[in-house]
């Protein structure tokens, strides 16, 4: 895939204006109808999100946090604006191709690790790899190399069940990771889990960002994860109320805690 | 902007999307299972239908053969007695086949030629559709149009017959007139037009005097059997059919009467006349007391509730039938002209001197002399003996003929002798009088087995006649009665409904697991086809359970019914073809069933596997 040059961003930061853009927004909204109100879930989201960088994104429950995942993730049609995956623009694309996208381009890593419950863990790896058409013996080579990248090799006949928050997490991961996707979407990964299988879950998740050089989207209230990201944005009430590299949210505010408990 | 270079998402292969179904199936085993009993319960019910109605024609089927001669003896047996009324008459008529021996027998009996029986025959056929409408006005309506008229006589009321011969008749237009018109007033649909109709009147008036001929000589024919001579004077017909040979049809058809019977005809009917002659033979035997009283004994039944059923039942096995023939055998002879007790003292006096070799006395006239060989025959027979031993409670070999006529001769001389004397004497009498209206059989053990057998065959077939007839006698599809079709439907509606119901509780429950399938790359149609395939395989499942157990429900049902018949007449393809139909169509209605579900699912937003209940 060739780098397209990046178009004139208004924000760009003068270091970003040579790295390549993954995702971009432009002027993002989203209304919901809920009986005679109509919800403002985004009001305007311009954004640039570049390739292999590690992105925590923040913001309050009811902060459009949510909405922005999804637009994102090819989950949801915008009301109005434009999302560019891969520079492909979502909202022209049919369902199928939807599909496609998904299957291929984003990994998706839940708060509650949406594993299917009846599958073992190799199983429920090489479900998206059946889905892109990968015949059963690669999927399965590809499936145990992935388990054994998240440390799970000998836990592959296991079911859901049968495992541990962190390890069900992984499975997850191993899962996203499935297809080789451009972009991982996490949607709180650790909110689950306990402090120290959360750490687990931080470092595999920066590891696969620095190693295989996946975009790494990531809403989450956690602190140390936030200390890993390279860029961290708040949303608050359908707006980027502020995007920072991290090195500038240590300058400016000292403290981390301080930006987090507003 | 780069132009989109994405391609078609790959939908994998239906074994992978079977075996994801039946990996999800194995983790809801129960709710699957409820399913599963729906559908089986429902093909069930289709398929005990199905095979019912198919076992049930086919022993209808099987009756109808097997029941031929016996048919055929009482339509010979009516014909050689009685003559047919109109209605029967015109039916024979309108179903002779040309060049038959009934279309001889009715040619001769006649006296018409080929093309004039041709005729008759078509007029009779027209008659049957004219008939058949007139029949089936209601009583209200048919005495409107015709007041008191039934059958033929309607077709009499529009015939001038003062002003017809057989060359041209002449109609009641005016009655006629009024029969249409009244007819279209009741909205009566009339099989022909009206001009169709006069001309059958003329045909019909004109061929009458031949019907009535053809009658006559039925009817002399008949007379001429049965006048002194003739082969019926004094006789039954079956019992003159039980004995028939060459030699008699050639009797009944040419010397008497011209009755046409063909030889394979007289075999079955004498056969079959032979067997009917020896059942009422058998039958009558019921008239003794001895037989009844075995039989009741046997059963446990009172003796005046023995039926001849008891009687055939009891034949049927060696045992029995070889009791009946020695029984018959040893009463044979058995017979007492004497009236008073007293002259039964005299005759056994005597009867005591002729079984000890003495002469008899003085004053013995020829009549007591015969009355005492009677009684000494009797005393000394095996069966009284039997049943003196029986009676006295008596070792066989103390019960001779000399104790009981010693009994029987007592003196009065004391009371007590006086009630021995009279308790014996009537005893004797008692069972003699039992014994009496027994006949010589002249039958073998064997034929008296086989003859209750048939017997008894012929009464479980009419029987389960009965029964057939009910349900395989009724038109539409298989005999299925509009109430059985309802319910069928109703079951398979009910089916359709429990089964999407299960299918939406289980994609509601799934909620997630499918947004999060759709999350990792399923199309809407891989999730649309998982759960018709999920519904599929749960249909095939309860489709093989439903036709195991609906063939077992239908069979047991129509042998509790028909008996031995149902196993016998079991029709093997019919019942395959309709286990596959019952198989399609609850697999049909299973995967149609899935599809409103399916749809469900298949429309999920993926963003709800984002959800956090």
């Amino acid at each position: 895939m060739t780098d397209s040059p990046t178009k004139t961003a208004t924000e760009a930061k003068g270091a970003a204006t040579q790295r390549a853009v993954i995702i971009r927004t432009r002027n993002l909204q989203k209304h919901y109808q809920m009986g005679l109100v109509v919800t403002k879930a985004l009001r305007g989201i311009d954004v640039e999100l570049y390739r292999s960088e590690f992105i925590c994104v923040m913001g309050p429950s009811g902060s459009g946090k949510s909405t922005f995942f999804n637009m994102v993730g090819g989950l949801d049609s915008p009301t109005s604006g434009r999302v560019f995956i891969d520079e492909v623009d979502v909202a022209q694309l049919n369902a199928i191709e939807l599909a496609f996208l998904r299957c291929r381009k984003i990994g998706y890593i839940f708060q509650t690790y949406n594993l299917v419950q009846y599958m073992t863990s190799l199983e429920n790896v090489t479900v998206p790899m059946a889905f892109a058409g990968v015949s059963a013996d690669e999927a399965r080579e590809r499936g145990m190399a992935l388990l054994d990248l998240v440390g799970l090799k000998d836990r592959w006949f296991h079911k859901p069940i049968e495992m541990s928050g962190g390890q069900q997490q992984r499975t997850a991961i191993a899962r996203a990771m499935a297809n080789n996707p451009s972009v991982l979407l996490c949607d709180e990964p650790t909110g689950n889990l306990d402090l120290k299988t959360g750490g687990e879950i931080h470092n595999l998740l920066k590891r696969l960002n620095e190693e295989r050089n996946v975009t790494i989207i990531c809403a989450t209230h956690d602190h140390r994860l936030i200390s890993m990201a390279d860029r961290i944005m708040w949303i608050r009430d359908g707006m980027i109320e502020r995007l920072a590299d991290r090195s500038e949210v240590k300058v400016q505010t000292g403290a981390i805690g301080g930006v987090e408990d507003e | 902007m780069k132009i989109i270079e994405v391609r078609e998402q790959v939908r994998p292969p239906l074994k992978r999307c079977a075996e994801l179904v039946l990996s999800g199936i194995k983790y809801r085993l129960f709710r699957a299972s409820v399913t599963v009993v729906i559908i089986a319960l429902a093909v069930a019910f289709l398929m005990t239908m199905l095979s019912e109605s198919l076992i049930t024609r086919r022993v209808a089927e099987a009756i109808e053969v097997q029941t031929a001669p016996r048919r055929l003896l009482q339509y010979w047996v009516a014909r050689l007695s009685t003559v047919p009324d109109t209605r029967q008459f015109n039916d024979i008529l309108a179903s002779v086949p040309k060049g038959s021996d009934g279309w001889l027998e009715l040619a001769a009996w006649g006296n018409l030629t080929d093309d004039q029986l041709s005729r008759l025959v078509d007029v009779a056929k027209r008659q049957q559709v004219y008939m058949a409408f007139l029949d089936g006005l209601s009583e209200g309506k048919r005495r409107v149009l015709a007041d008191r008229a039934r059958g033929e006589e309607i077709l009499a009321l529009f015939v001038d017959k003062s002003g017809s011969d057989s060359r041209s008749v002449k109609l009641r237009d005016d009655r006629l007139a009024e029969f249409w018109t009244g007819l279209d007033k009741m909205n009566e649909r009339f099989p022909t037009e009206l001009d169709e109709f006069k001309q059958f009147l003329r045909d019909w008036y004109a061929t009458i005097e031949h019907r009535a001929a053809i009658i006559a000589s039925h009817k002399k024919a008949i007379e001429k059997l049965n006048e002194p001579g003739g082969p019926l004077y004094n006789r039954r017909v079956t019992e003159f059919l039980a004995g028939a040979d060459a030699a008699a049809l050639k009797l009944l058809a040419e010397d008497v009467s011209g009755f046409r019977m063909s030889a394979g005809d007289l075999e079955t009917v004498s056969r079959q006349a032979a067997l009917v002659e020896d059942a009422d033979r058998i039958e009558r035997m019921l008239a003794s007391g001895m037989v009844k009283a075995k039989i009741a004994k046997d059963r446990r039944e009172k003796t005046t509730d023995v039926n001849a059923e008891m009687l055939f039942e009891a034949l049927e096995t060696d045992k029995g039938a070889k009791w009946f023939v020695e029984l018959t055998d040893k009463s044979k002879g058995l017979k007492l002209q004497i009236l008073t007790l007293e002259r039964l003292r005299a005759a056994a006096q005597v009867a005591k001197d002729l079984l000890a070799d003495k002469k008899p006395g003085a004053g013995v006239d020829a009549s007591l002399l015969r009355d005492a060989r009677d009684v000494a025959r009797i005393a000394d027979s095996q069966l009284i003996k039997e049943e003196w031993a029986n009676h006295r409670k008596l070792d066989v070999k103390q019960a001779t003929a000399q104790d009981l006529l010693e009994k029987l001769t007592l003196e009065e001389k004391t009371e007590e002798d006086e009630k021995k004397w009279i308790e014996s004497a009537s005893w004797l009498v008692n069972l003699l009088g039992r014994i009496t209206p027994m006949e010589p059989l002249g039958m073998t053990v064997g034929e008296v087995k086989n003859v209750a057998m048939a017997r008894l065959n012929e009464s479980r077939l009419a029987e389960t006649e009965a029964s057939v007839s009910q349900m395989a006698t009724k038109a539409g599809f298989l005999g299925f009665s509009s109430r059985t079709i309802w319910l069928l439907v109703v079951s398979f509606l009910v089916c359709v409904v429990g089964i999407a119901n299960a299918m939406l509780m289980s994609v509601t429950e799934r909620f997630r697991e499918i947004a999060t399938m759709k999350c990792l790359g399923a199309t809407d149609g891989f999730i649309m086809i998982s759960f018709v395939l999920e519904s599929c395989m749960q249909g095939i499942a309860g489709s093989a359970m439903g036709l195991a157990l609906g063939f077992l429900l239908g069979t047991t049902r129509t042998w509790a019914k028909y008996g031995w018949m149902a196993m016998q007449s079991l029709p093997g393809l019919d019942i395959l073809w309709a286990g596959a139909l019952s198989v399609v169509l609850g697999i049909l209605i299973s995967a149609l069933a899935a599809v409103y579900p399916a749809w469900v699912a298949a429309r999920l937003a993926p963003m709800e596997a984002m959800r956090i209940e």
